[in-house]
């Protein structure tokens, strides 16, 4: 790889990054402004105060946004990736270009009106400050950005040269958007969430403005309507509306999050996947980063056997909240794209979840599930109706009534958790199923497993149970087998990593302590 | 200590996982206890929390005047809960606490009413730290954490012998460094 002299030098963010940066302040001024204009008449200290303090902190923002523009300096030099940033409080970062894992681009849509783009450079190390242990630079031009990331990936094609850089082979295409994937788009849980949101957030403005709806024309009249026809007319009318705003913002963020969705392997064996239509989001996974994928299914996609598909890579799974869920490797799909999908990313012919047969957990496994759901949920659910009781606006025999609904759902509930519950070894992977409202199936390659834990209540250990953890460096670090048997649970791990457990549960002298 | 340096069966001719099970497995049982001393560290800790709170109590109790109710029975009820929990518990970590070094992992035990055991091979290993705390210190104590690239949490061995917390690290860090690979 040539290193140019250019990426020696040290570099500044783009200017334009301050223009972008403060822009996020444009959002809330027009709603404010036009709350303001809107209902001049009823404005009062209270929205003068919020128009004051939107103004300061547009002021101290723009300055802080010039300050970091100034101080921010970043370069690559044949060792490391280094960054220098913060007027009072410096911070000199560096990573070693050999323990970068992952360079991914994101472009909001104000950073694509000013043709910037943010890059993050993660190790793929999870400590308990993983902030510390990735780079972003937020604020360079698209080509820059396209430059860096070429260049600080590029280094493990770069250790063959010679001249198989001049023939670039094409990289072959895994998935491509499907529209037809929509309809699984509203059956989520962040479609009630958005309603809620847009419900909480918008009464939380008009609160913050000091504007009482009930001295609004129009809101006056809708109530007066809903008041004059039949309750049962009026409370269908108003779920049907928070239900056809809920499908409608729930389609609309799935075309915003993918739009343009391609996944595709690249000559060299890295993943990449493109998606977004405001924000674009470009995650490059190398290939030895891949740990496996987890297969998702919330209860409502299992009713129409259609599944999500993570990705369980090393680096993936942060919490970083400019890149939204980068490990999401489709969206809700039929459970035989997902398959497909599963088999091409772990380049199999087929995928170990359709291969592996899970092997069920004992039988006291189902009775902590009966008990938790036909005995602590009833409780839980008759102490809340007991308390709305106790304060009034119920009468006593909802107690009861709510303990026995509850358990009526527990009851086939816990039997499907366990009927979920299992785990199997299948070639060289690992995979584990379990969970009832979102039924998680995990595949894991074995090779990717840096640890075993087992935990073991005191209810679990009267039962002979006991959960066991594969420790990994992908995703949350961990994968679950609930409730398996202890014996066999320890031969499932000592399968997996032969020989890593025997030394220590052999000894018969570890009695006479 | 006989459990020091175990051979691993790993050794033997490319075992087939499942045939290669002679018998059940029960679950890891390491060794090597720590310190005698960290029963008194454990001890000290318990007793720096517990004494202050019970002598606030009793203190409220005898010189505030019109104390609520409530607040005798209360202190009937946690002054033996708090001695008993402070000078038992010291003695139950240190019988279910145990470490243990194989030839190719480690493996640590602890937990009181949700036991726990954690293995981690030497090829996984990221980091080994130690760390003594003030009060470590005065017992010559010191506690040695092995991190790995998961996020699920490092293994961790309290209360060892300061001068044996060193060495291990040392040995570990050899061993890791022989095996030279990147942890994840």
């Amino acid at each position: 790889m040539p290193p140019s002299p250019a990426e020696q030098a040290w570099q500044r963010l783009h200017p334009r990054m301050i223009v972008v940066s403060v822009s996020w302040l444009v959002g809330p001024a027009v709603p404010l402004l036009g709350a303001i204009f809107a209902a001049r008449d009823l404005l009062n200290a209270h929205g003068l105060i919020v128009l004051g303090s939107y103004i300061v902190v547009a002021g101290v923002q723009a300055g802080h946004e010039w300050v970091r523009y100034r101080t921010t300096r970043f370069r690559i030099t044949d060792g490391k990736v280094e960054l220098h940033s913060g007027l009072f409080f410096r911070t000199d970062k560096s990573i070693p270009r050999d323990r970068v894992r992952s360079a991914d681009l994101t472009a909001n849509p104000v950073h694509r009106l000013f043709g910037l783009a943010a890059v993050k450079v993660g190790t793929g190390e999870h400590t308990a400050r993983s902030e510390d242990d990735e780079l972003v630079l937020d604020g360079i031009s698209r080509e820059q950005a396209l430059q860096f990331r070429a260049l600080l990936l590029s280094r493990s094609g770069a250790t063959n040269p010679d001249g198989s850089a001049a023939s670039p082979a094409l990289p072959v295409p895994l998935a491509r958007m499907r529209w037809s994937w929509a309809r699984y788009a509203p059956l989520t849980v962040t479609t009630f969430a958005g309603v809620l949101a847009v419900v909480t957030g918008g009464s939380k403005l008009l609160d913050t403005l000091g504007l009482d709806l009930a001295d609004s024309g129009t809101a006056r009249d809708v109530w007066d309507w809903l008041s004059s026809v039949p309750l049962a007319l009026a409370v269908a009318v108003v779920t049907a509306a928070l239900l056809a705003i809920g499908v409608a913002g729930s389609l609309v963020t799935f075309a915003e999050a993918w739009y343009g969705y391609r996944l595709e392997r690249e000559p060299e064996g890295s993943l990449h996947l493109v998606r977004g239509l405001l924000t674009s989001r470009s995650v490059s996974v190398a290939e030895r980063r891949i740990c496996g994928v987890e297969l998702t299914r919330p209860l409502p996609l299992r009713l129409l056997s259609a599944a999500r598909l993570n990705l369980l890579a090393t680096g993936l799974g942060g919490h970083s909240a400019r890149f939204s869920n980068p490990a999401q490797l489709m969206p809700a799909a039929p459970l035989d794209s997902a398959h497909r999908i599963t088999a091409d990313v772990l380049d199999e012919t087929s995928s170990p979840i359709t291969q592996a047969a899970l092997r069920g957990h004992p039988r006291p496994a189902l009775r902590r599930r009966l008990v938790r759901g036909c005995l602590l949920a009833p409780a839980v659910a008759a102490a809340l109706a007991g308390a709305g009781a106790a304060i009034g606006p119920l009468p006593w025999w909802t107690v009861a009534a709510a303990a026995l609904l509850t358990a009526a759902c527990g009851a086939p509930l816990a039997w499907d958790a366990y009927r979920g519950l299992g785990h199997a070894l299948h070639g060289d992977y690992l995979v584990v199923r379990q969970g009832t409202f979102v039924r998680r199936t995990v595949v894991l390659r074995r090779d990717r497993i840096v640890g075993w834990t087992g935990r073991q209540s005191y209810p679990q250990r009267r039962a002979g149970l006991c959960t066991l953890t594969a420790t990994t460096a992908a995703g949350k670090g961990a994968v679950r087998i609930r409730d398996v048997g202890i014996a066999e649970g320890l031969g499932l791990a000592d399968a997996a990593l032969p020989g890593l457990l025997r030394p220590f549960c052999d000894p018969p002298s570890a009695e006479d302590h | 200590m006989p459990h020091q340096t175990r051979q691993s069966p790993r050794d033997r001719p490319e075992a087939v996982p499942d045939a290669a099970a002679p018998r059940l497995l029960s679950a890891p049982a390491p060794g090597r206890r720590p310190d005698r001393r960290a029963v008194h560290w454990w001890l000290t800790q318990n007793l720096l929390v517990v004494v202050p709170v019970l002598a606030g109590i009793a203190a409220a109790l005898a010189l505030v005047p019109d104390t609520p109710s409530w607040l005798w029975p209360a202190f009937a009820v946690l002054c033996p809960l708090g001695v008993a929990y402070a000078l038992l518990t010291p003695w139950y970590r240190y019988r279910v606490h145990r470490w243990e070094a194989s030839t190719e992992a480690v493996c640590a035990t602890s937990g009181r009413f949700i036991r726990e055991w954690r293995v981690v091979p030497f090829t996984r290993i990221q980091t080994l730290d130690t760390k003594r705390g003030p009060l470590m210190q005065l017992f010559g104590l010191s506690a040695v954490t092995v991190t790995t690239a998961s996020a699920a949490g490092p293994v961790t061995i309290d209360g060892l012998d300061k001068d044996l917390a060193v060495a291990l690290v040392r040995d570990l860090t050899e061993r890791v460094r022989a095996l030279h690979e990147d942890g994840t």
